[in-house]
C-alpha cells in the first residue's frame, strides 16, 4: 500500500523541458496528481498540452526535468534505468495508439514478451497465461498468427491483453482508440472497463473523444502542461 | 529458451534479407580464411619437405681455420692470407657423434666423408661430390630407399650409389662399374648398386654414396668423417640446436635454415601476404556486419522502444544484437567451413603438375576449422558491438513517439 493511503500513482510538481539554450521550452509546468487503486481515469487536453509527455513519465518511459514520481510509495527518481526497466515492466503496462505490437511475432508471443523478458526466459506457464489473456480479449482463436495479419481492433486487443501479462497495478493507454471506428473503439473501451473492474486495475486513459471520456471514473483536463480541471464522473 | 536467444532469432529469421547479406559475407570470409590457410601450409609444407628430402637438418662441420700472424714488434701484417682448406675430419668424431646423439630433439646422427672426386666410364668423366657413409645410419637421417629407382641402397665392399642424372650422363646402370678418383689421384673403380632419385636435379647429377671406409681412403682422412649430418624431431628448431652444437664442442654447425634462406624468405613472406589478406577479408566482413546490423537498429529502433517499454533491459537490448552477431559468425563458419574445404579440395584436385601428380595436398586440420569459426563468433560479436550499444541506447519515449 502507498504511503498515502490508496494512492497507487503519485506526481509532485513534475516538470519536463525540452530542447537546449534558448530554444528550451516547458512542456509541463508543475504536475500534482494522484491515481488511487482500481480508479479508471481519463486525461484530456488539446494536442500539444503535454498529455503525451506525462503519460510517458508516469510510465517510467522518460525522467521529469523536476519533481518526484512514487509508484506504489517508492520514489522513483532514486532508481537507476535497469531498476526503472524493472519497475516498469511489474508494476505498469501500456496499450499506445497504434498498438505497437512486434511484428515479426505471433499475438501470443507478443503477449508472452512482457514475462519472458522479467523472467530473461520463456517457460511454458507462460504460454498458458497468454493464452488465458487471450481468451480475455477474445482473440483465442488468433493467438498463433502474426500480428500483421490482424485488423486494427485486434491488434489493439492484443495490446491490452499484452499490457495486462504482468498482472500491473496501472495499466496507462495513450489514445488506445484513436485509430479505429466507432464501433471497435467502443468494444475496445468496455475491455478496459472489464479489467479495470475484474483485476481492480487502476487505468488512465489519454483520449481526444469526450463520449468515451464520460465513460470514466474521473475526467483529469490538461491544458498548457497545467491540470486545470480535475473532477470525479458518473459513468453512464 | 532464453529470452535474448529467442528475439534474437527470430529477428534474424524475419529479416531474410539482411540475414542473407551477412551471413553470404560471413560466409565468403570464413571460406576465405580457411582455404587460403590450407594452401599456404599445404604448399609451404611440400616445400620444406621437399627441400629436406635430400637434406639433413644440421650439418656439423670441423671448425674453419683461422690465419693468425704472429705478433712483431717491428712489422705490421697488412694482408693475412687465407688458409686454403683441404678435407679434414672432425676430430673425434665417434665421441662428438655419440654427444650430438644425446641431445634432446635430435632424432638421428650419421658421419659422412665428403670431397670433390671424378666419376668417369670410358671417355666420359663428370665433377662429382663423393659421399662416403654408413648406409644404416644413414638412411635415419635421409631416408633414400624409397627414392631409389634401380638397385637397392647398400653399400658391401667397392659399390656405389649414383643419381639419375649421373646414371644418364655415364650411361650407366646398376651392375656397371665406374672409376671414382679424387684431384689428388687416388681412385678406385666401383660396382653401381643403386640409382636414386632425390627430387633435385644437382644431387641427382653429382652425389655418389659410397661406404665410409673407401670414401676416407681416397679423401686420406683415415678413420676420420667430415661431416655429422642431424635430423632432429622439429624442423624450424634446427638452427637453435645447431647453435647448441657449435658451442658444445667447438666445432661449426649449419642448419638446413641457414643454407636455405631464400626459401625462408619466401615462406615468411608467403605467410605474411597471406595474413595480411586474412585480415583485411576479416576486417571488410566485420564492417559489413556491423552496417547491416547498424541499419537493421535504426530500422527496429520503435521495437526496441517497445521492448524496453514491456519490461526489457538495457542490457537485454544489448545482448540481443550481439547474440545476432555472433550468431551470423557461428552460421557463418559452418558454411563457410564447407565452401572453403571444398575450393581447397577442388583446387588440389584440377592444380596439377605437367606430369598429373597433385600439386601439393591441402592442409584442412581440425584446428583450422575451429581457428576460423573462433575468428567468424569473435569478429561477429565485436562487429555488432556498436550497432548493440546503439540500440541499449535508445530512449523508449523518443523512439515511441517519433520512431
Amino acid at each position: 500500500m502507498g504511503e498515502a493511503g490508496g494512492d497507487v500513482l503519485r506526481l509532485e510538481g513534475i516538470t519536463r523541458d525540452f530542447g537546449e539554450g534558448e530554444a528550451r521550452t516547458r512542456v509541463l509546468r508543475g504536475v500534482d496528481l494522484a491515481l488511487r487503486r482500481g480508479e479508471f481515469a481519463a486525461l484530456m487536453g488539446p494536442s500539444g498540452s503535454g498529455k503525451s509527455t506525462l503519460l510517458h513519465i508516469m510510465g517510467l518511459l522518460d525522467r521529469p526535468t523536476g519533481g518526484r514520481i512514487l509508484l506504489d510509495g517508492q520514489d522513483t527518481g532514486l532508481l537507476d534505468d535497469d531498476g526503472l526497466t524493472r519497475c516498469r515492466g511489474r508494476t505498469l503496462g501500456f496499450v499506445f495508439q497504434f498498438h505497437h505490437l512486434l511484428p515479426g511475432f505471433t499475438a501470443l508471443e507478443n503477449v508472452m514478451i512482457p514475462m519472458a523478458a522479467d523472467r530473461g526466459r520463456l517457460e511454458t506457464s507462460m504460454r498458458e497465461c497468454g493464452m488465458a489473456l487471450l481468451e480475455r480479449v477474445g482473440l483465442s482463436a488468433r493467438a498463433d498468427n502474426r500480428v500483421t495479419t490482424l485488423s486494427g481492433g485486434q491488434a489493439q486487443r492484443v495490446a491490452i491483453a499484452r499490457s495486462l501479462a504482468m498482472n500491473p497495478k496501472i495499466v496507462l493507454a495513450d489514445e488506445p482508440t484513436g485509430n479505429l471506428d466507432t464501433r471497435t473503439a467502443d468494444d475496445v473501451f468496455s475491455l478496459l472497463r472489464d479489467a479495470n473492474r475484474a483485476q481492480d486495475v487502476t487505468f488512465l486513459v489519454v483520449t481526444h473523444d469526450r463520449r468515451l471520456a464520460e465513460r470514466t471514473d474521473r475526467i483529469i483536463e490538461l491544458v498548457d502542461g497545467r491540470i486545470v480541471s480535475d473532477h470525479p464522473n458518473d459513468p453512464r | 529458451m532464453r529470452f535474448e536467444w529467442f528475439i534474437a532469432i527470430r529477428y534474424l529469421r524475419e529479416g531474410k534479407a539482411q540475414t542473407a547479406l551477412v551471413l553470404g559475407g560471413a560466409t565468403v570470409g570464413v571460406a576465405v580464411l580457411i582455404f587460403l590457410t590450407a594452401l599456404i601450409s599445404g604448399l609451404q609444407r611440400t616445400l620444406v619437405a621437399q627441400t629436406l628430402s635430400a637434406q639433413a637438418h644440421v650439418f656439423v662441420k670441423a671448425p674453419e681455420r683461422v690465419a693468425r700472424p704472429l705478433p712483431s714488434p717491428d712489422r705490421v701484417a697488412d694482408h693475412v692470407e687465407k688458409v686454403p682448406d683441404r678435407v679434414r675430419s672432425i676430430e673425434q668424431w665417434q665421441r662428438v657423434m655419440a654427444s650430438i646423439g644425446t641431445i634432446p630433439g635430435v632424432l638421428a646422427a650419421t658421419p659422412t666423408a665428403a670431397g670433390a672426386a671424378f666419376a668417369s666410364r670410358g671417355p666420359a668423366t663428370k665433377s662429382v661430390t663423393l659421399r662416403g657413409i654408413d648406409p644404416e645410419s644413414f638412411i635415419r637421417v635421409i631416408d633414400v630407399v624409397p627414392k631409389m629407382r634401380a638397385g637397392r641402397f647398400a653399400l658391401e665392399g667397392a659399390e656405389a650409389i649414383v643419381g639419375t642424372v649421373l646414371a644418364s650422363d655415364l650411361g650407366v646402370g646398376v651392375g656397371d662399374k665406374v672409376r671414382l678418383s679424387t684431384p689428388e689421384g687416388r681412385g678406385d673403380v666401383f660396382t653401381i648398386s643403386g640409382v636414386f632419385d632425390l627430387g633435385n636435379k644437382e644431387v641427382n647429377a653429382r652425389w655418389v654414396f659410397v661406404p665410409l671406409r673407401s670414401a676416407q681412403t681416397m679423401l686420406d682422412i683415415p678413420g676420420g668423417a667430415t661431416t655429422i649430418e642431424v635430423k632432429v624431431a622439429e624442423i624450424f628448431e634446427a638452427e637453435r640446436l645447431a647453435r647448441d652444437i657449435a658451442r658444445r664442442h667447438g666445432l661449426s654447425a649449419d642448419s638446413w635454415m641457414e643454407l636455405n634462406q631464400q626459401l625462408l624468405v619466401g615462406l615468411r613472406s608467403q605467410s605474411a601476404s597471406s595474413w595480411m589478406i586474412q585480415v583485411l577479408v576479416v576486417l571488410a566482413v566485420a564492417l559489413g556486419i556491423a552496417s547491416v546490423l547498424g541499419v537493421s537498429v535504426i530500422q527496429k529502433s520503435r521495437e526496441i522502444g517497445i521492448l524496453k517499454a514491456t519490461g526489457t533491459s538495457t542490457g537485454a537490448i544489448q545482448r540481443i544484437f550481439l547474440l545476432e552477431g555472433a550468431l551470423v559468425g557461428g552460421a557463418g563458419s559452418v558454411l563457410g567451413a564447407l565452401l572453403g574445404s571444398g575450393m581447397a579440395v577442388a583446387f588440389a584436385r584440377l592444380a596439377r603438375a605437367p606430369t598429373g601428380d597433385p600439386l601439393f595436398p591441402v592442409d584442412l586440420t581440425p584446428g583450422l576449422f575451429l581457428g576460423a569459426a573462433a575468428v567468424a563468433i569473435v569478429t561477429g560479436t565485436l562487429a555488432a558491438w556498436f550497432p548493440a550499444t546503439r540500440a541499449a541506447r535508445l530512449e523508449p519515449a523518443e523512439v515511441i513517439r517519433y520512431g
